[in-house]
């Protein structure tokens, strides 16, 4: 094929291509595997002030630099082979998530009653979406959907060993959103090994009292939590990246107009004569966003135990398809303490045990919440208007 | 590898082209132009075939709305208001009643009669605006269709508006948002095809809500425009926000195929399995209180 | 989840301004698409070139409807502006792909080296005359991975028809 020169275009005379035939393969040419433009992650420096930026994750796939080309290509499977592997690890999967107790086949570990001073667990999720509901008397609410995918625990670290040893406070890790183990490292994958579940995208910890351990790989649901309850959300927020002083701590700026040169969205004065410094901890354009966040008090209106949903009041912190860790709501300690014992008392302890409470109902609602198979709400007397 | 450009972009409602499955047989292009060269024959064997799926069902998309399960459990919640309360087939320009039973008003139900002049959101969240003058002073009420007080939705007039939507009512003369509340509910025989609302509207003189000289609106009188109401800056302005290009770009179009499938199945689903459940549990209490 | 962080930041904003603005936009990668067309394998700038991919892959999703569909030509006219090549588009291009369901093209990115700092790539149609521009991959089944998968699925296998023999007897 001969290599065809340059075309020029009809209409413009600006040429915006050729005509590509004179790499015979890339091969050739030096070149690196292209992967797509990232900016820069944002700094995470550990400041003194800004305590909430988690410090950056370790990278789960670190690649083998001393390997060449050759290895790889002795190393490359065959596609039956490849396709083998895959297949096998399915099955294999699909029985360590089977079992709905643990697939550890030793003992299960003993129950405890609730009582006050326990601390039960709490779940990971994801944000899955949000959408309007309404009360029987035709209030609308804003509920966002947690979706528990795939939650199972990983270990306990008992009370003597873990960071809290004062309050009597175990550690426990769960896992969450089963990922494949093929692009994985090796020490990554045998946190999971011990528990017997496949590798999760993602694992947090959870302060439990001692009454409330989990044996590590029992899978943990949607129905951890009632309607009716209280919860605290822990996510990270939105990513706004590089943000200006008006955005990020909402100064008011300068006017449009009336003479301003070039000023509109500035800082203003930074600091006064007196210390003649700048103080740290300034208000300052920075990074904006994915900061851990708490949000408190969210009340459960429904639970789907079959896809395994919470409908929880309000927004939460983050994207779609964001991480959330879901806990009871340390609200009921301050105030109320009867309604604590009312509300946690009731609470599957330590988690919800099939075998123990049995199958529950596809939807569990709170006796506020309007369920949608309900005929339309009809105000017929004057005490209609309560919230 | 790409992030950039394989995925289908968000789409912007007012130039949405919808490609779904009974239309791949005739690529149409352009501004929804309404259905010119088909037969009536054929626009009639076409509504048979074809299930009607209300607008709100067709999440947009984006990642934002690409939850399968999240849609899915919505999906059964809105199928199970409508097998309560009857929300009809309804379009941009149709005339619709609703009564609504208000927290503030025990005992009666208001009703509201006016023309849609717009549907927005999709879901649960999904919302209708009608439009009536009443008095002389021109009211919208933006319902929400699955809100549990409407007690009733009626379309008067089922109409289809040339435009995917009909704000600039709110700067024509009052007579075409006037309609009488005591309107005869005019029938259609679901076989037949929407009539469209072909009238072009004659707008009050300016200062408009948007600037209507620019935005590519079939149900303005352009004519009647352009003479009585717009300054010469203006006129001269008005063909630099033409975009003959939009009609060929690609990515604006959205193949509703896939969604449609999925929300298809997910009716036969409730039809099949939910609603079955639910009156299998309702009469065993029934037996259980007898 | 995100597709990258890039459509984080930029909030789902999928579309880059080529040569400022939309007609122009547009323009440019018309001509890129009838490049494509006409050579089937074309170099250009990486962005123009990943515009272009989803328009290229469209046209041919237009095209296999044949060129009698009056909305097709329609579309076909507008992004080919050589003329010449619609008939090559309606009855060359489109039966190739008659048994894939979308991803027509492949897109290679070229090495940045000191001559040429821009970012460039390679756009072409699967199924184009030219050689492939990527090694095939070769097999090596006689490798250890090879040989040690081999019997494990050899084992596997046996494992399976085993089972399947006792719980017919």
């Amino acid at each position: 094929m001969a290599a065809s020169m340059l075309v020029r275009a009809a209409q413009n005379s600006r040429q915006t291509w050729s005509n590509c035939t004179r790499y015979a393969s890339l091969e050739n040419s030096q070149w690196t595997l292209c992967l797509p433009a990232v900016t820069t992650v944002l700094p995470c420096r550990t400041t003194t002030r800004r305590r909430d930026r988690l410090p950056l994750p370790k990278r789960l796939y670190v690649p083998d630099k001393t390997r060449t080309d050759q290895d790889r290509q002795a190393d490359e499977l065959t596609p039956q082979n490849m396709a083998h592997i895959q297949e096998s690890y399915k099955e294999e999967e699909e029985s360590l998530t089977q079992a709905r107790l643990c697939p550890l086949k030793d003992e299960p570990w003993p129950r405890h009653a609730w009582t006050p001073e326990s601390r039960r667990t709490g779940v990971l999720a994801t944000k899955i979406g949000m959408m309007p509901m309404w009360t029987k008397t035709g209030h609308r609410l804003t509920i966002t959907l947690l979706q528990v995918q795939d939650c199972h625990v990983i270990r306990y670290v008992p009370v003597v060993d873990s960071d809290y040893p004062d309050r009597k406070q175990g550690l426990l890790t769960l896992g969450h959103r089963t990922c494949s183990p093929f692009y994985l490292s090796e020490e990554y994958l045998r946190t999971f090994e011990k528990a017997g579940v496949p590798p999760k995208r993602k694992i947090a910890e959870f302060k439990v009292s001692k009454d409330a351990a989990i044996k590590p790989g029992t899978p943990l649901h949607a129905a951890h939590f009632r309607p009716g309850q209280y919860v605290d959300v822990y996510g990270k927020s939105v990513d706004k990246g590089f943000q200006g002083v008006m955005k990020r701590h909402g100064f008011k700026g300068q006017p449009a107009s009336h003479g301003q040169t070039k000023t509109h969205r500035r800082a203003g004065a930074i600091g006064t004569a007196g210390h003649g410094r700048v103080l740290p901890g300034t208000k300052m354009p920075g990074p904006m966003g994915n900061v851990v966040r708490y949000t408190r008090g969210l009340k459960i209106w429904r639970v789907n135990t079959k896809h395994n949903i919470l409908y929880v009041n309000g927004q939460v912190p983050g994207h779609n398809d964001g991480w959330i860790k879901v806990y009871d709501s340390i609200l009921y300690k301050s105030k109320h303490r009867k309604k604590m014992e009312d509300h946690l008392g009731s609470l599957p302890f330590p988690t919800y045990f099939e075998e123990d409470e049995g199958e529950l109902e596809e939807d569990l609602y709170d006796d506020d919440l309007f369920r949608f198979d309900e005929p339309s709400i009809v105000f017929e007397s004057a005490e209609g208007t309560k919230k | 590898m790409a992030a950039f450009g394989r995925v289908l972009l968000r789409s912007r409602q007012n130039l949405c082209l919808r490609w779904s499955s009974s239309t791949v047989e005739a690529a149409r292009p352009a501004a929804a132009t309404p259905d010119i060269t088909e037969s009536m024959q054929e626009q009639k064997s076409r509504r048979k075939s074809r299930r009607f799926i209300s607008p709100e069902f067709i999440i947009p998309r984006g990642m934002r709305a690409d939850f399968p399960t999240k849609n899915h459990v919505e999906r059964m919640d809105m199928l199970r208001r409508r097998a309560v309360i009857d929300i009809p087939e309804f379009y941009v320009g149709s005339i619709l009643s609703v009564l609504t039973s208000d927290p503030y008003a025990p005992g009666s139900f208001q009703q509201f009669v006016g023309i849609c002049i717009k549907r927005g959101g999709y879901g649960l969240g999904a919302t209708f605006t009608l439009r009536n003058v009443i008095n002389g002073q021109g009211i919208e009420i933006c319902y929400e269709l699955y809100n549990p007080t409407i007690n009733q939705v009626q379309v008067l007039k089922l109409q289809k508006s040339v435009d995917p939507h009909m704000v600039y009512l709110r700067d024509a003369l009052p007579e075409y948002s006037t309609i009488d509340f005591n309107l005869a509910p005019v029938q259609h025989n679901p076989e037949d095809p929407v009539p469209v609302l072909d009238t072009k509207v004659i707008l009050k003189p300016p200062p408009w809500y948007w600037r209507w000289e620019r935005v590519e609106l079939q149900g303005i009188d352009m004519e009647h425009m352009k003479e009585n109401h717009l300054s010469q800056k203006r006129l001269d302005k008005m063909d630099d926000h033409r975009k003959p290009w939009m009609e060929f770009d690609l990515m604006y179009e959205y193949d509703t195929t896939k969604v449609e499938q999925d929300v298809l199945k997910d009716m036969q689903y409730f039809e099949n399995v939910v609603r079955r459940k639910e009156e299998t549990s309702e009469k065993s209490t029934e037996e259980e209180e007898t | 989840m995100r597709l990258s962080l890039m459509l984080l930041i930029t909030h789902g904003k999928r579309q880059r301004k080529l040569g400022g603005g939309k007609p122009q936009r547009l323009n440019i990668l018309r001509r890129v698409v009838t490049g494509l067309v006409r050579h089937e394998r074309i170099e250009s700038t990486y962005a123009q070139c990943d515009e272009a991919q989803f328009y290229a892959e469209k046209l041919i999703d237009y095209a296999k409807l044949g060129n009698t569909n009056a909305g097709a030509m329609r579309i076909a006219d507008y992004w080919i502006t050589e003329k010449d090549l619609i008939p090559k588009l309606f009855e060359t291009l489109a039966p190739r792909f008659t048994n894939y369901d979308g991803r027509y093209c492949r897109l290679h990115r070229l090495p940045v080296t000191t001559q040429n700092t821009r970012d460039m790539a390679v756009l072409e149609y699967k199924g184009n005359p030219y050689p492939s521009l990527r090694p095939t991959p070769k097999n090596h089944p006689n490798s250890i991975a090879n040989i040690l998968v081999e019997g494990l699925r050899q084992d596997y296998e046996k494992k399976k028809i085993d089972l399947k023999d006792e719980s017919a007897t």
